[in-house]
């Protein structure tokens, strides 16, 4: 019965988090979740209290944009892209996520 | 949004039940991941940028709480604020109609107001006869006019017995409305057919306002006939409203052609008078419309080219004059004559100016003392993590939203004070000035409100924002000692009020005793129910062309029987005939002279009228020695005059001047040695002109009108308390006894005399209500602030008394401390006012612009009103209960 346990997804995180997984596919809010969790083989847990109001930010500053469309199952849902601004967004943060994790890794793996 | 968190939730029960849950738990499970949706919403409503208006909003609503919290402050600032934009409102709805606003008709720029301009009397615009209207038509294309029309006023008698009714109106050419620039709201104008023959055309336009109060706007009155002086008349169209009158003092309800003038003017037909052929009528006032391509500049030359032409071909007896022009459009006041007003909106303006200073005074310092008491509130909030800005702003809405209110009310003030100018007489005589509120009135009101919000709300803004957490938490109350060191800036508001009311109360106190004292000089007659009718005999004959026929005036005989049957009018108690009536603006002198010894003559200039025998007694002219006329006065005989006693002792000093002789200058032979006169009695002096206030005790002569017949005179009535003959009254009994003589138009003797000093008046008017009104403000303001103050130290001085302070002792140092301020406003208003009272000694009469006793009279009444403003609450301060107080802790 027990969930996979998680860890909440790390503040500041998120954002790069939503536009990797909008660069694959447009997806709506649900779906991102649902593939950060198998992106990260179970191990991130999305916190859905972030993942809207995370949307909503990235949407005002220009990233991401949405529009309503049809699920397989023929439900209505928000479905969020990536702009061209969001596509430069995400590499920069990308980069900037990998130097700041591999300067993490430097310090722990310090002797 | 809320679909796309439902579609979550679903989404995330499906994946439940594959994982094998029952929907019910599965759904469940799916709500408590997802949490309460109530905050996301919020969340992402914080994040639409929407947080200014939210906050706003949220900083009125905290402000209304926050002022019904406090009903002293609120029920004091909003008056105030209420009178002070109100005032501001009426001044402007005043000084927009005008001095600001051009005339509501079409293209105002290129009308102009045409004048004739008597050399004698510059200042005085005179109008024109017929014929020299005529002229000016017949030139206005070369003048570089489009068209020109004359107007004159009248007033008619509209409807049947018994519901006649008296209107004011006007008879116009044919060009009138299409020269003002306005249309007609129902029907037409008038047509250039009903400008041509006389009594042809019995036509008449009505005013929207006329229509619809006495026909109630009925639309099939036009093609209907009305009444004018008993004659139908059909109503060929209605004017707006709007529609200007060309001379500010007249505000015409019915228009008639010019052409009908012997229906709607009957005692001009009575009399014969030619009202559009004499050269001599001059009563018509002229407007005209610049042609196109036409500058003000170029038309003026061409009228004065054609004014000297004119004035060269048709002299007058009165001397020179010419033509003038002005523009109309923009403002009426271009005209001469009304030179008076700006002057007087200027007087207003800073009136208005100080009342609202005085009062944004008085609410930043009801606003300041608050703040004051809220300091402990705003350290809090500031702990709290309020941010300075964040407090100022809440101050300074507070202070937006108590001006709203005012303003509010202030609107309302300015409605009604709009309406009832003319009786408070700041528009008296200006019926043709329509002051109301409209979009641009209101707009300079709502702006004025914000401008007030924020003058009140900075300074205890700024204060609000420096709230130190540190400082203010720690809740020291305010004491007598700190509050003088630290809270100075509410004390210099307290002392700016009383100076800014001091300036305006001493200008009022000057105002006022120039008014007492043009009323104080002594007159030498009477005034009380004192009327002056102008009679004309019926054929009236044109002095400027001597060669007509020329009906010799009436007799002494004829001009007493007519005398006499008004004395027997019920309510008529004297009368008499004079041909100059007191403050008329007409004068008569000639020059006088005295045999000295040795046969030398000495020349004495001395004014005149032209009395019958009981001008003294009705006038209550008082007899100093000898006789007044009597009927032993004759053409034939030997000339006499009464004479005042100025005049007697100039020429006689010492002895006495009844039997005495003097020779009158003869206009026939100006060198000859005048025409010899005999005093036969000595009148008390008397100050009978326009400008009795400078004309000093003047060396007057009265002549027997038996002796020097004119043809024209003034009947001055002596009417009883309960009541005088009406015109029309009068008008029965002198036709009657003489049917060659009618009344042309009658006044009151009281306000000829008050519209002499109309500028003094309105001024002294203005002053005093203003005056007033600063001074309630700074009395209002002195009181809420020393009773806030106190009611927040009660502790303080519950504290002084319970060790041993008495309740005299508090009530002095509650006063004393209100004092400082008071004197010290008061000393920096007596300043200013000298200062400023320079300028107003053009409007003074019998008192310097620095005279001690106002200055000390007001300043003190003033300091004594502010000093007993602050002892009602120190009164309410040494009651406290020391116990009460210290349990309350």
């Amino acid at each position: 019965m027990a969930e996979p346990a998680g860890s909440d997804v790390l503040r500041g995180t998120l954002d790069l988090l939503i536009l990797k997984t909008l660069s694959l596919e447009p997806m709506h809010g649900w779906g991102i979740s649902q593939r950060i969790q198998e992106l990260s083989r179970g191990l991130l847990d999305v916190n859905q209290g972030s993942l809207y109001p995370a949307l909503q930010r990235l949407e005002h500053r220009g990233w991401i944009t949405s529009r309503w469309g049809t699920t397989e199952n023929n439900r209505k849902a928000r479905y969020y892209s990536l702009t061209a601004r969001g596509q430069q967004g995400l590499t920069h943060e990308a980069e900037d996520w990998r130097r700041y994790a591999g300067a993490v890794g430097w310090i722990l793996e310090a002797t | 949004m809320d679909e796309e968190f439902r579609f979550h939730i679903e989404m995330e029960t499906e994946k439940n039940i594959r994982k094998g849950h029952d929907p019910v738990e599965a759904r469940r499970r799916a709500l408590v991941a997802f949490g309460g949706t109530e905050r996301y919403r919020e969340e992402a409503r914080e994040r639409r940028r929407l947080p200014l208006v939210e906050d706003v909003w949220r900083d009125i609503r905290h402000a209304g709480r926050a002022l019904r919290r406090t009903p002293g402050v609120t029920l004091v600032a909003v008056p105030t604020l209420a009178l002070a934009i109100g005032a501001t409102t009426v001044l402007f709805s005043f000084a927009d109609a005008l001095l600001l606003r051009p005339l509501p008709v079409r293209d105002p720029g290129r009308l102009v107001g045409i004048y004739h301009v008597s050399s004698k009397d510059p200042r005085d615009p005179g109008s024109f006869s017929y014929p020299d209207f005529l002229d000016i038509r017949d030139a206005e294309r070369s003048a570089g006019l489009r068209q020109v029309a004359v107007y004159a006023g009248m007033e008619v008698q509209l409807g049947d017995a018994p519901g006649v009714v008296q209107v004011e109106g006007a008879i116009v050419s044919g060009s009138y409305f299409s020269v003002l620039g306005v249309r007609p709201l129902l029907g037409r104008t008038f047509l250039p057919e009903e400008d041509r023959t006389p009594g042809a055309h019995p036509v008449v336009i009505l005013s929207e306002a006329l229509w619809a109060s006495r026909f109630s706007a009925d639309p099939s009155l036009v093609g209907g006939q009305i009444t004018l002086d008993g004659r139908p008349f059909t109503v060929v169209g209605v004017v707006p409203r709007s529609t200007p009158s060309p001379d500010i003092h007249a505000d015409p309800q019915l228009w008639v052609p010019v052409m009908m003038h012997e229906v709607v003017l009957p005692y001009l037909r009575a009399e014969g008078l030619d009202l559009l052929g004499s050269r001599s009528t001059q009563w018509f006032g002229v407007i005209g419309r610049l042609g196109p391509g036409m500058t003000f500049g170029r038309v003026r030359s061409a009228l004065d080219v054609l004014s000297r032409r004119e004035a060269e071909e048709y002299p007058q007896i009165d001397g020179a004059w010419s033509i003038a022009m002005a523009p109309l459009g923009g403002t009426r006041t271009g005209a001469p004559g009304t030179s008076n007003l700006p002057r007087l909106t200027a007087l207003m303006a800073v009136v208005v100016g100080m009342v609202l200073l005085l009062a944004c005074a008085n609410v930043a310092n009801l606003l300041l003392a608050r703040a004051v008491v809220r300091r402990h509130e705003m350290a809090v909030r500031a702990a709290l993590g309020a941010g300075r800005a964040r407090l100022a702003r809440q101050t300074l809405t507070e202070a937006l939203l108590l001006a709203a209110v005012g303003g509010a009310g202030g609107i309302l003030l300015a409605a009604w004070g709009t309406s009832v100018l003319p009786s408070l007489g700041l528009a008296s005589g200006l019926p043709g000035l329509h002051v109301g509120l409209d979009g641009r009135v209101l707009g300079v009101a709502l702006l004025t409100t914000f401008a007030v919000g924020l003058a009140c709300g900075v300074v205890p803004s700024l204060r609000a924002s420096t709230a130190d957490a540190a400082r203010g938490g720690t809740g020291s109350p305010p004491t007598w000692s700190g509050g003088r060191a630290r809270f100075p800036l509410h004390r210099s508001l307290v002392a700016f009020q009383v100076a800014v009311s001091l300036v305006l109360l001493i200008g009022a106190g000057l105002a006022l005793r120039t008014l007492w004292n043009l009323y104080a000089i002594p007159l030498g007659f009477d005034t009380t129910n004192l009327r002056v009718a102008e009679v004309h005999p019926t054929s009236f004959v044109d002095p400027g062309f001597p060669e007509f026929d020329s009906p010799s005036a009436p007799s002494a005989g004829e001009w007493s029987r007519v005398v006499e049957s008004v004395r027997t009018l019920p309510g008529v108690r004297g009368a008499a005939l004079a041909s100059i009536a007191p403050f008329s603006s007409r004068s008569m002198a000639n020059d006088f002279f005295r045999e000295g010894e040795g046969g030398s003559r000495e020349r004495f200039n001395v004014a005149m009228n032209v009395v019958s025998g009981g001008y003294f007694g009705t006038m209550g002219i008082g007899l100093v020695a000898g006789r007044t006329f009597t009927a032993a006065d004759v053409p034939g005989g030997l000339l006499v005059a009464v004479v005042n006693e100025a005049l007697a002792s100039r020429i006689w000093p010492g002895g006495s001047a009844v039997g005495k002789r003097i020779w009158m200058r003869d206009f026939h032979s100006p060198d000859g040695p005048g025409i010899p006169i005999e005093v036969v009695g000595v009148v008390s002096n008397g100050r009978y002109y326009r400008t009795w206030r400078n004309a000093g005790e003047r060396p007057f002569a009265f002549l027997p009108l038996s002796q020097h017949p004119e043809r024209t005179m003034l009947l001055h009535v002596r009417g009883a308390a309960s009541g005088i003959p009406t015109a029309a009254e009068l008008r029965r009994a002198v036709t009657s006894a003489d049917p060659t003589l009618t009344i042309v138009s009658m006044a009151s003797v009281t306000r000829a005399r008050a519209q002499a000093v109309t500028l003094q008046r309105t001024s002294a008017k203005l002053l005093t209500l203003f005056g007033m009104l600063a001074g309630l403000i700074a009395v209002i303001g002195i009181y809420g602030v020393v009773s806030f103050t106190v009611s927040r130290r009660s502790r303080e001085i519950g504290v002084r008394m319970a060790l041993g302070s008495r309740p005299r002792d508090v009530r002095q140092r509650v006063v004393a401390g209100s004092a400082l301020p008071i004197l010290v406003g008061a000393a920096v208003g007596w300043l200013v006012a000298l200062a400023l009272s320079m300028h107003l000694s053009s409007l003074l009469y019998g008192v310097s612009p620095r005279d001690p006793t106002t200055f000390a009279v007001v300043g003190a009444a003033l300091v004594a009103v502010g000093l007993l403003a602050s002892l009602v609450p120190a009164r309410r301060a040494s009651r406290v209960d020391p116990l009460t107080v210290l349990r309350a802790e």
